[in-house]
């Protein structure tokens, strides 16, 4: 902002300059020297301008997620709601005349190259935010960097708490999904309603299984079920012997079970048949070909009583305008045989793009704040990029007063104290049901 | 070995006189014991030494086939026990790898860092010290290590991260820095980071018990890696073979590696040192019952040997006289060993019957050498058991390869190899003669013989060989030199085939006998008379003879025969069917060896059919002669018949002339005379083109001064031309004072031929004659080139081929009227060829035609002979007295009419001019004589004048023929006959004025 502010000055003198060529008649000696003069000081600011304004034609959008590892299903559906949002905008003439586009990077799952992935997105200096992938843990170590090079972060699907609740300030980060600390209240009150007295946890050894661990441990008090059993997973653990036997022996009715789609399936492939144990998940193992996993036989053995916990579900609410508007982009851009069911990791599709459209109405804002400035009445496109900023971006969103978005009605999307725009009331169990697709829990 | 021994037996018991004479005789010579010891200890020496070489080297290879065996084995198990550690090494950081924890913690990133450094802390990837892990993220980036040495490790695999992260491959390096291993840590099938060990020392590894073999696995670069011997280490190769100068060492590559297994000599051949005194021991004892035998054997075998000699000795000196016996002997040594013994007694026997045997022997071998045939004798199963010497004397007298003679005898067996073989010999030899020679005959075989090159023939017999029961044992061969017999018996017969099948009729009579019979006829003789072999033979000639022979030539041959003498003569014969003919026979006499003769030998031949030919052949040659006589006859008679008249109408018709005439009359008398003239012409053409045809024209060259000839000729050209307004012109001055051999008349004939016919065709322009002078090879001869040309109508291109051809007047184009007998050009051809030169025209219609002609000529120095008429002085002298000697009266009138300045006579033949010549007083200066006329012809009348018949004052009388023969011949004729001059009838009246003149003049 300084920086626009000391160009106008620079301008001023080189106009009134002009002006007095222009008054001059025919003090030739004069004129040659001033046209110099002219040519001295326009060049550079000429020069400037320009290479601004082709260096930045459009505005962009990272996303980094898993795109080829076991949570890929989750990665590409983030990846078709934003480009089905980015898609509209730009039909709309884009923000400022600016085009927006979707860049893609892959961390595999792996922090180490969640990292990687966020500086290498700190030259991009057109950049409006990163929408952050499944993995909690990723999102986590992704942290620190992402509030040292000042990007602001839309969490898309990871639901560990600490993503939010994190000591930066001011926190970029802001989320349009589950919230583990909520969700643990979620599935323990499910539990209940299902008339559960005790349950067994199986979590993931990482940040997002111990984030869940606290919250449920806390509901379960408050609820006052049992918890018989906490055993944990590491990733890409392929035995669960022991710990399910454990877990049979145990009085345990229904696993809680807080993991992603590889390890999730272990867990429910040791599940013994004669034990007829219901499974009330987290959403980790929605990421992915879970059913690919374990077979529609084992779903069928357990009686189709997988229970998962989701944010969105384009059956839940076929009446919201938004909603059935997504859907139909969904089909035309990706799957023309699409349903409401078989759309694969549909949350992470229906969240993705209302974080996208949450982010175009927040810059709107910014930039009409800008319109608002007396100075100049039309931004350049570098002056509306440099605006775009995550400071400003993240105070707009915080702005926000109301978004009719896919998932819900935001009203408003956040707030100062709480920088997650899907609440515990916005959750409801799925069930996968014959076909091996998830169906909202009221249906059956 | 200087064992001193007692001189073997020979030389005390050598007091035999005649064993003293040989031992003087023979050179001093080595006892049988030194010479065995000599033979025998050096070749055992040889052997014992060849032995010891052999079981040393055996020894050796074993040993260290053995060594070999041991150290690969050795290696084998270093290598083994080196891949069994890095086995385990790889295998646990593989392991770890794998681990949940690891891969967790790759994922738990804000709480690992609680276990993971005490994890580290732990982790022993190897055993023994110096070994390090590490962990890294998927970037390659330290996420936990335990004293890693980072720069050591960058070092050895700079590019691991590739390898391992990237590829996701498990990297191995074994250096002499030590072994390090990474591997990749997979989540969901991806490298996302790597573990990685090292340890520095790579021998401590290994389980390896202490040995008195070492090994060492050395790098690429010689460098050593691991050992089983801590000596060894951080040495490179050269170091350790330097070190391992006396010891055995053994290298095997092992993957990218070598491995060296070293051992010292003293401790790898150290278990079989001792066996060397042994083995030195044995070679000894061996040397030393060598020697031992060989002089005990030695001293046994020469007292045997010196006995035999004694006794041999003894038996020479005794002769016959007493046999020793072997009882003696036997009974002085018991000692002796049997098998020297018997030997001694066979030999005894042998000797004795050896002397008996040989003498008869000797005998046998004697006669059968002196055989001139040659004897092989051959027993049943077909050896060898003798041959005569004849066979190599003639082998070398022969050049033939003995063996060659053997083989052929052999070949001969072998041809009857049935069991019945001798037996049917045998037979026929005894029995049937005829069949001996036919097996004779094929029993002959032939062999070229090497120095004469000449076929060399042998008769073989086959006989039975017989024993004394009767049985046979075998066969003898017996063969003898027939060459010269079958050589002679060859040319015989080829003598007699070549009589047999000679063409000319041969036969052989005995003349020794009364009868004379034939003793042999050969096929042609048959052929000829038709008489066979058989039917002639025994007959006399005579059966040939019949009423048409000849006595004459009959006696002629028995007179030949008397005398012993060859004759030819041609005699009529008889054939058998009775047919005649001419037989050409020569008969010669066979002289023996004492000149007596017992044989006749007749050559004949049928020469009927040459007789016919020849008899056939001169009655043709005589039709021939005749018929060409007759037409030379026939020639010469319508030659004369023709001119005759012509002369007359001519000679009259001038006559008529020079009358008082009418106009009328004149002109009527002067176109008759140029039809008369112009039927001269013709007749004259037509005659000579029948002469050219007939091969009668001929050519006569005398000198001639062509230019005056041809400047006559231009003279009456130019006259012509001018009444027919041409202009001529002419170019002869070339030839000017040369004198050339020519027919001049020909000449003369041809140009005005060719001019008469360019003023014929020429009405307008010009006519020119030139003439050129050539040189022609060879030296001296040279050809006159005649060119005659006019401004005429020309003649057409495709008729000027057709000219010179008989009969063929050119059409023209205008129908203009020609005259002549067209045979003008014909007749000038031919008479240009007969002078040796060629005629041509080229012409171009209305423009004119040339024609050129060439004559062979001379150039000569001779008179000339008047080629041109002189024109003599008509006026001076008196006037001449002519007899005319001429039977038609027609002529005789034209010759006086036209002789109107001269007193004439006129005789109507030869008799009345003699009669008249004798009878007249006045001297008659010219004789003008007609050659043909009855009674006495003119030539013959010549004759007699100048014989002086007609009186002495005439017989040099000028005499002129005048004669229609106008041939050369008849020229020559007169001239033979005695006249001196010659003119042709018709003739012009003034050539004949001029020649009366000329020669009454010369009379005068």
């Amino acid at each position: 902002m300084n920086k626009s502010v000391t160009k106008r000055v620079f301008l001023r003198p080189i106009f009134s300059r002009i002006k007095i060529l222009m008054s001059i008649s025919v003090n030739y000696d004069r004129f040659f020297v001033s046209i110099l003069v002219l040519l001295a000081g326009i060049n550079p600011l000429h020069a400037n301008t320009d290479t601004n304004v082709s260096e930045y034609p459009e505005l962009l959008i990272a996303i980094d997620a898993d795109f080829s590892a076991s949570a890929k299903e989750g990665g590409e559906a983030i990846a078709r709601g934003a480009q089905i949002a980015i898609d509209e905008i730009n039909q709309k003439g884009g923000i400022h005349g600016l085009m927006l586009r979707l860049i893609k990077k892959d961390h595999r799952g792996n922090p180490a190259r969640g990292i990687k992935n966020i500086q290498s997105l700190n030259d991009v200096n057109n950049l409006l935010a990163v929408i952050g992938g499944v993995h909690t843990p990723v999102a986590l170590a992704q942290l620190p960097y992402i509030h040292e090079q000042k990007i602001l972060y839309l969490g898309a699907w990871a639901a560990g708490t600490g993503i939010v609740e994190n000591q930066f300030s001011p926190n970029y980060v802001f989320r349009a999904s589950v919230r583990d600390e909520l969700a643990g209240n979620v599935l323990i009150e499910y539990a209940k309603s299902r008339g559960f007295k005790c349950v067994a946890l199986v979590l993931e050894r990482t940040g997002w299984g111990r984030s869940n661990l606290n919250s449920i441990r806390k509901a379960a008090l408050q609820h006052n079920i049992k918890i018989v059993s906490e055993t944990w997973i590491n990733w890409r653990q392929t035995k669960f012997d022991n710990e399910m036997s454990a877990i049979a022996q145990s009085s345990a009715e229904a696993i809680l079970l807080v993991a992603n789609v590889p390890e999730g399936a272990v867990v429910i492939k040791h599940i013994p048949p004669e034990k007829k144990l219901a499974i009330i998940s987290h959403w980790g193992i929605a990421a992915g070909k879970f059913i690919d996993l374990i077979g529609l036989e084992r779903l069928k053995q357990l009686n189709y009583d997988i229970n998962v916990l989701q944010t969105f579900h384009f059956a839940n609410n076929k009446q919201n305008p938004q909603n059935r508007k997504l859907f139909e982009q969904y089909q035309q851009h990706y799957d023309a045989q699409a349903t409401h069911y078989n759309v694969p990791a549909q949350v992470g599709v229906a969240q993705a793009y209302d974080l996208v459209n949450m982010l175009y109405l927040a810059s709107l804002n910014v930039i009409a704040d800008k319109s608002e400035d007396n100075i100049v009445n039309n931004p350049t496109s570098i002056e509306v990029i440099q605006s775009l900023n995550a400071d400003a971006l993240a105070d707009s969103l915080l702005q926000l007063k109301r978004y009719k978005g896919a998932v819900k009605d935001y009203l408003p999307p956040f707030k100062e104290s709480m920088q997650d725009a899907l609440l515990s009331e916005d959750y409801f169990m799925t069930r996968y049901n014959e076909m091996g697709y998830l169906s909202p829990y009221f249906e059956q | 070995m200087s064992v001193a021994l007692p001189k073997p037996a020979p030389s005390s018991k050598a007091s035999i006189a005649q064993n003293d004479v040989q031992s003087q005789q023979a050179p001093a010579r080595a006892t049988l014991y030194d010479q065995l010891q000599k033979l025998v200890l050096s070749r055992v020496m040889v052997v014992v030494f060849a032995f010891t070489l052999a079981i040393c080297a055996l020894f050796l290879w074993v040993g260290e086939s053995q060594l070999e065996e041991r150290h690969s084995l050795e290696i084998a198990r270093f290598t083994d026990a080196l891949e069994l550690s890095i086995d385990n090494v790889r295998t646990n950081i593989v392991t770890l790898a794998a681990n949940d924890l690891l891969i967790n913690a790759m994922i738990d990133f804000e709480m690992r860092d609680e276990y993971l450094p005490l994890f580290f802390q732990s982790l022993r990837i190897a055993k023994g010290e110096n070994n390090f892990s590490a962990l890294y993220d998927f970037s390659g980036e330290l996420v936990q290590d335990n004293n890693w040495p980072i720069a050591q490790v960058d070092a050895m695999a700079p590019d691991w991260k590739k390898t391992v992260l990237n590829q996701g491959e498990v990297l191995e390096i074994i250096s002499p820095q030590g072994l390090l291993i990474i591997t990749p840590i997979f989540i969901s099938g991806q490298p996302e980071g790597a573990l990685a060990g090292f340890t520095e020392n790579i021998s401590a590894l290994m389980q390896v018990d202490p040995k008195q073999t070492a090994q060492v696995l050395f790098d690429s670069n010689q460098q050593a890696v691991a050992t089983t011997d801590a000596t060894y280490l951080d040495l490179n190769m050269d170091e350790f073979l330097e070190l391992s100068r006396n010891s055995f060492v053994m290298q095997t590559p092992y993957k990218n590696f070598n491995v060296l297994s070293t051992q010292s000599f003293s401790s790898a051949y150290a278990a079989s040192i001792w066996l060397l005194p042994i083995f030195l021991m044995a070679i000894l004892g061996t040397l030393f019952s060598s020697w031992y035998a060989v002089r005990l054997a030695s001293e046994k075998s020469a007292e045997t040997l010196q006995r035999l000699h004694k006794s041999l000795a003894q038996q020479l000196l005794d002769e016959d006289m007493e046999p020793i016996t072997h009882g003696q002997d036997t009974s002085n040594d018991i000692d002796e060993a049997l098998e020297l013994y018997n030997i001694r007694a066979s030999f005894h026997t042998l000797t004795t019957e050896v002397l008996a045997l040989s003498i008869s022997n000797n005998k046998i071998t004697n006669v059968i050498n002196s055989l001139s045939e040659f004897l092989i004798v051959v027993d049943n199963e077909g050896h060898l058991i003798l041959e005569n010497a004849t066979i190599k004397a003639a082998s070398a007298a022969l050049g033939i390869e003995h063996n060659e003679i053997i083989s052929q005898a052999f070949d001969l067996l072998q041809t009857d190899t049935s069991p019945s073989f001798s037996t049917k010999h045998y037979r026929l030899n005894e029995q049937n003669t005829k069949a001996v020679d036919e097996q004779a005959q094929n029993n002959r075989v032939e062999a070229e013989s090497e120095k004469s090159k000449a076929l060399c023939i042998i008769d073989w017999r086959v006989t039975r060989f017989v024993n004394k029961a009767g049985e046979t044992i075998g066969a003898i061969v017996t063969g003898q030199d027939v060459s010269e017999r079958v050589a002679l018996e060859q040319n015989i017969k080829m003598r007699n085939k070549a009589l047999e099948a000679s063409p000319v009729a041969v036969s052989i009579a005995d003349v020794s006998k009364p009868w004379q019979p034939l003793i042999y006829v050969n096929h042609a003789f048959s052929t000829m008379t038709g008489f066979s072999f058989e039917e002639a033979i025994g007959q006399n000639c005579k059966f040939l003879q019949g009423e048409q022979t000849q006595a004459a030539s009959i006696a002629a041959i028995r007179q030949a025969i008397t005398k012993n003498e060859p004759l030819d003569i041609e005699i009529n014969n008889y054939r058998k069917n009775g047919d005649l003919f001419v037989n050409s026979l020569s008969i010669m006499p066979v002289f023996n060896d004492d000149g007596s003769v017992q044989y006749y030998v007749a050559v004949q031949q049928d020469i009927t059919l040459e007789k016919q030919t020849a008899l056939l052949l001169s009655q043709a040659k005589d039709k021939a002669e005749q018929t060409m006589e007759s037409q030379a006859t026939f020639f010469a008679s319508i030659n004369h018949e023709l001119r005759t008249p012509i002369n007359g109408i001519n000679g009259m018709l001038k006559a008529l002339m020079k009358t008082e005439l009418t106009e009328k009359q004149v002109k009527y008398a002067t176109l008759a005379n140029k039809s008369a003239d112009n039927l001269l012409l013709i007749v004259n053409d037509v005659l000579d083109y029948s002469k050219a045809e007939s091969g009668q024209l001929s050519i006569e060259q005398h000198p001639c001064d062509v230019h005056n000839l041809l400047n006559d000729i231009c003279q009456r050209v130019e006259a012509q031309c001018h009444s027919k307004s041409l202009s001529f012109s002419r170019c002869i001055d070339e030839l000017k004072g040369h004198t050339f051999l020519i027919d001049a008349m020909r000449v003369q004939q041809v140009i005005e031929n060719l001019i008469n016919n360019a003023l014929k065709f020429t009405d307008t322009g010009a006519i020119s004659l030139a003439v050129k002078l050539h040189h022609e090879q060879p030296e001296g001869e040279y050809s006159l080139h005649f060119c005659i040309k006019d401004s005429g109508i020309g003649i057409d291109h495709n008729h000027l081929v057709d000219i010179f051809k008989s009969f063929k007047q050119v059409k023209q184009a205008s129908n203009k009227v020609t005259t002549g007998t067209g045979l003008g050009l014909t007749i000038s051809k031919q008479l240009v060829e007969l002078m040796g030169g060629k005629i041509k025209a080229t012409s171009t219609v209305n423009e004119g035609s040339c024609f050129h002609f060439s004559v062979r000529t001379q150039i000569t120095e001779a008179p000339i002979s008047k080629c041109s008429v002189d024109v003599p002085d008509l006026t001076a002298g008196k006037i001449p007295n002519v007899l005319i000697v001429e039977d038609n009266e027609i002529n005789q009138e034209v010759l006086i009419a036209t002789l109107t300045d001269t007193k004439t006579i006129v005789a109507h033949n030869g008799i009345q001019a003699l009669e008249i010549l004798q009878k007249i007083k006045v001297p008659i200066d010219v004789i003008l004589m007609d050659c043909q006329m009855p009674e006495l012809d003119g030539w013959q009348t010549t004759r007699m004048i100048r014989d002086g018949e007609a009186g002495e004052k005439h017989t040099d009388a000028p005499i002129i023929a005048i004669t229609a023969f106008t041939t050369s011949s008849d020229k020559q004729k007169c001239h033979d006959a005695g006249m001196d001059d010659y003119l042709s009838k018709p003739f012009q009246p003034q050539s004949l004025q001029e020649k009366v003149l000329s020669w009454s003049n010369k009379r005068h």
